[in-house]
């Protein structure tokens, strides 16, 4: 089997490819794919402490874990749409209407 | 034997009934009525004070005494929201019924957080609170600060539940149990914390403050504030902190993580920084929101005095100045929800000029709020500032109540300013009608902040725990 510590840093790897990816890509489709690769590396953390424990429960949080990133999804998705609806852009430089 | 989860069944099944409402006749009216009904109904079942569960929920929701009082005031306030945002919601043109249904989804996340002791529970009620928050932030879909404002809370808060899993998979990986007290015995057994576990612990803490607004993590905050619909800001800013603070409280309480930890001094730099970062920013703001947003940020920092202080000195201070400040902030913020005409709020703090004389009440409403929140003397949040301030120095954090009392000393400066122009009067003022159920609800806001000011005790004995 393959060590913990290997699985872990796998995870943290995937972790931080999400992280720049989300903290370089000013594109709002690209930032949106970062975050769901961080939330993988984190359900796969999940998967890989709940072999450790020879538990069930690091893959049901998986599972769970999944679908919210499916319904985020869904909800960012929406507000892509109406982003570019009204800055006819997905460049997230563009969002500064809001300040003092 | 189900009665202590009946505030949730009642939650679900009222966001079912309103679902299929909506979907087979739109009415505003009628949406908003049910709503409130079935918010009312879970309040009145909280009543009954039972602290069993049945056996299946046991390892994944706890009803104690701090779940029913945060329940039962979280559900108020729900109450007041819910009453406020219709009047505000009638000014939409079209589509304003899908606001409850995203209310109460959100509400039952909210809920079950605050009763969460089970990792999974706390993840899925966190993302529950959130997910439908994205879409009320962003509510106002003709509006580009709204939607821009929901994006910008989406994605960062996306990246900060994308942390929370990765920190409570650590934590899971290391102690061998999702469950929270078995692992805040782990915690507390620990002689030498491993590096490993404080990574886990540091991204848990790291998206907790998120959710709470505190420095460094608290860069949404202005934005969103000022960029969603008012009914929804003080939605967030008081139910959407609820849960992530009781958490963390049974967290610290159970753990004893009180003495020289790495987690304690995590928790004093968040403190810190929070209250200077939230005080200074607030300075130089001139909007409204954008200052109360700040001064959430503040609020929370002074928050964590309770948590570091610990012991049942450290709970009862740390509840009682959740509770108030979620009623104040409720209160302040309502009240612009009730002077937006037109689809437009009053922004600027020039624009809440004569206030008090445009409309009694809602001055009255929004003074007392802000000096609540302030801290003033006969208000309800001098009196939970003092209790901070008495369980901070019982435990001798004498750098962090220094630092408290110092912070409210600036936050007077922001706060009398936006006061202070409530006060004017002129000849002729253009006055404000108050819808009659807001204003009963805004004047019993009213009556507690005054109320929990000049008289506590009654509520204080509540919170022993």
């Amino acid at each position: 089997m393959i060590p913990y510590e290997i699985q872990i840093l796998v995870a943290a790897f995937l972790f931080a490819i999400g992280l720049i990816g989300l903290l370089t890509r000013r594109n709002l489709i690209f930032m949106l794919m970062s975050v769901e690769i961080m939330m993988n590396a984190g359900a796969f953390a999940f998967v890989a402490s709940g072999a450790r424990w020879t538990q069930a429960d690091g893959q049901v949080m998986f599972l769970f874990v999944l679908t919210v990133a499916a319904a985020e999804v869904a909800v960012a998705l929406a507000l892509l749409i109406l982003m570019h609806k009204h800055f006819k852009t997905v460049d997230t430089n563009q969002l500064n209407s809001l300040k003092n | 034997m189900f009665v202590a989860l009946a505030p949730f069944y009642v939650i679900l099944v009222t966001l079912l009934v309103v679902m299929l409402v909506v979907s087979f006749y739109r009415n505003h009216f009628l949406t908003a009525l049910l709503t409130f009904a079935g918010t009312a109904l879970a309040f009145t079942t909280l009543l009954s004070h039972c602290n069993c569960l049945p056996w299946w929920a046991q390892d994944m929701l706890i009803t104690d005494s701090t779940t029913n009082i945060m329940l039962g005031i979280s559900l108020l306030i729900t109450l007041v929201i819910i009453i406020t945002g219709y009047n505000y919601f009638q000014q939409i043109a079209d589509k304003k019924e899908e606001y409850y249904l995203l209310l109460l989804s959100s509400l039952l996340g909210a809920m079950v957080m605050i009763a969460a002791r089970n990792f999974v529970t706390f993840f899925l009620g966190l993302e529950l609170l959130s997910i439908p928050l994205y879409a009320m932030v962003a509510y106002h879909r003709t509006k580009r600060e709204s939607v821009e404002a929901g994006i910008k809370y989406l994605l960062l808060a996306g990246a900060s539940t994308a942390a929370l899993v990765f920190g409570l998979a650590i934590m899971y990986g290391a102690s061998g149990t999702m469950d929270l007290y078995t692992f805040a015995i782990y915690l507390s057994q620990l002689h030498q914390m491993p590096s490993f576990v404080l990574v886990g612990i540091g991204l848990f803490l790291g998206s907790i403050a998120f959710k709470l607004a505190l420095a460094p993590f608290h860069v949404w905050t202005p934005d969103v504030y000022q960029g969603a619909p008012a009914p929804v800001t003080a939605y967030l800013a008081s139910i959407g902190k609820a849960g992530a603070f009781v958490f963390l409280l049974r967290l610290v309480q159970e753990s004893n993580i009180s003495s020289h930890t790495p987690i304690f001094y995590i928790l004093v730099l968040l403190s810190i920084a929070s209250m200077l970062v939230g005080n200074l920013l607030a300075l130089g703001q001139t909007q409204v929101k954008r200052i109360l947003a700040f001064s959430s940020i503040a609020h929370m920092g002074y928050l964590l005095i309770a948590l570091l202080a610990g012991g049942n000195n450290g709970y009862q201070a740390g509840m009682f100045y959740l509770v108030v400040y979620m009623i104040s902030s409720v209160g302040a913020f309502s009240s612009i929800a009730l002077l937006s005409q037109n689809q437009r709020e009053p922004a600027g703090v020039s624009e809440y000029s004569y206030l008090l004389q445009r409309s009694p009440l809602l001055g009255s409403v929004f003074v007392a709020s802000v000096f609540s929140l302030a801290g003033m003397p006969l208000t309800a949040g001098f009196i939970s500032k003092i209790y901070l301030a008495l369980a901070g120095a019982g435990a001798a954090l004498w750098t962090l109540v220094i630092l408290l009392v110092i912070n409210s000393g600036i936050g007077l400066y922001y706060y009398t300013r936006m006061v202070a122009v409530v006060f004017k009067t002129q000849e002729t003022t253009e006055k404000v009608r108050v819808p009659i159920l807001s204003g009963i609800a805004m004047a019993i806001v009213l009556l507690i902040i005054v109320w929990l000011g000049i008289a506590p005790g009654g509520f204080l004995y509540w919170l022993v725990p």
